[in-house]
């Protein structure tokens, strides 16, 4: 490896260690400060369960990252790691504190700062900001084996299809992750929001958000090894997590308006059910 | 890639299916409500693509040898 490529992959993963590092801290140790939620009813919070529940997505995202190392190469296999955990991490916190701190939206949508919140995260051992690392790490190995698998499935099809269908897939899984994961057994994330239009009992938003970062992700990360051969890695690198947050704004951005256009004008909420979930 | 290397082709479907057992079908049948395993169903098409992707990393496996 260059030493360019191995100073960025380090700045990348010293800056992700520190904020997992200094999040955990302060998720564990002064919740007041990000006023986190009680975790007073919630299963398996001990230590023991919290550990597993760390554990077995981390040996998992381990897997993806072993493949994405020996086939892409050190450079890629990091910033598909450090990328995704960035991108999807990103968008849910943002999402995670406009609901935290959602009536401070009063001024600019009375129907948006009338809600509840929108959902947070219950247990986990470590953190990034107010998302489990666990999270941000099964976020990583779905997108990277559902893109991983679009792209064997349509070999020598442009990288729209290729992305499109690996947002579908990752999506198609969560329409049975979400429902069994905020099941009273497990309260593994917890729904606060009013939002009208529901699939499953599962905010409509959420399954538009599976589909969309995993397919801009797609989209983006397929450019990177164009940029990492025009301006180097640290450039590269850059660039790519610009544009990431430039997509992070525009999806937030049409997430919100959606969300205030949807409780103005659907008065009548509406449930697509499945045996009564 | 030395022959010996290539049993990583399969895991990102390894990693996949394996969590789709552990968050998806165990977690399921640990809520005790009968309605989430058979829910499971509505993932056919990404359990298909997986099935299909290992079918191909197979086939190009013994392409290979």
């Amino acid at each position: 490896m260059e030493t360019a490529e191995k100073r960025t992959l380090l700045a990348v993963a010293a800056l992700l260690g520190v904020t997992v590092l200094a999040s955990t801290v302060l998720h564990h140790a002064f919740p007041g400060v990000l006023d986190v939620p009680s975790n007073a009813g919630v299963p398996h919070t001990g230590l023991f369960s919290i550990f597993l529940l760390d554990l077995v997505p981390l040996l998992l995202a381990g897997l993806c990252f072993v493949h994405a190392w020996r086939r892409l190469g050190p450079y890629l296999a990091v910033m598909f790691l450090a990328g995704s955990f960035f991108f999807t991490g990103l968008e849910e916190n943002v999402w995670i504190f406009i609901g935290r701190y959602m009536h401070l939206l009063a001024a600019a949508s009375p129907e948006l700062g009338s809600g509840a919140g929108t959902y947070y995260f219950t247990r986990g051992g470590l953190w990034w900001f107010e998302i489990p690392v666990y999270i941000c790490l099964g976020w990583f190995f779905i997108a990277y084996s559902c893109v991983h698998v679009s792209n064997l499935l349509l070999r020598g099809r442009g990288i729209a299809a290729r992305a499109a269908l690996g947002g579908f897939l990752a999506m198609n899984f969560d329409l049975w992750l979400d429902p069994v994961q905020v099941h009273p057994a497990w309260r593994s994330w917890v729904w606060l929001t009013n939002e009208p239009v529901r699939v499953l009992s599962i905010p409509l938003t959420n399954f538009a958000g599976w589909f969309m970062l995993v397919f801009l992700f797609a989209l983006v990360f397929d450019g990177l090894p164009g940029l990492l051969e025009r301006l180097g890695p640290a450039k590269a690198a850059r660039r790519f997590f610009l544009t990431l947050i430039g997509l992070e704004a525009a999806l937030l951005a049409g997430f919100l308006v959606y969300g205030a256009l949807a409780l103005k004008f659907i008065k009548t909420p509406v449930n697509l059910t499945l045996w009564g979930i | 890639m030395e022959r010996k290397d290539n049993w990583t082709d399969y895991l990102p479907m390894l990693a996949f299916l394996g969590y789709w057992l552990y968050a998806g079908l165990l977690a399921a049948f640990m809520t005790g409500d009968p309605r989430l395993p058979r829910l499971g169903l509505i993932t056919l098409p990404v359990l298909a693509a997986m099935a299909e992707a290992l079918r191909r990393t197979a086939a190009a496996r013994r392409r290979k040898e």
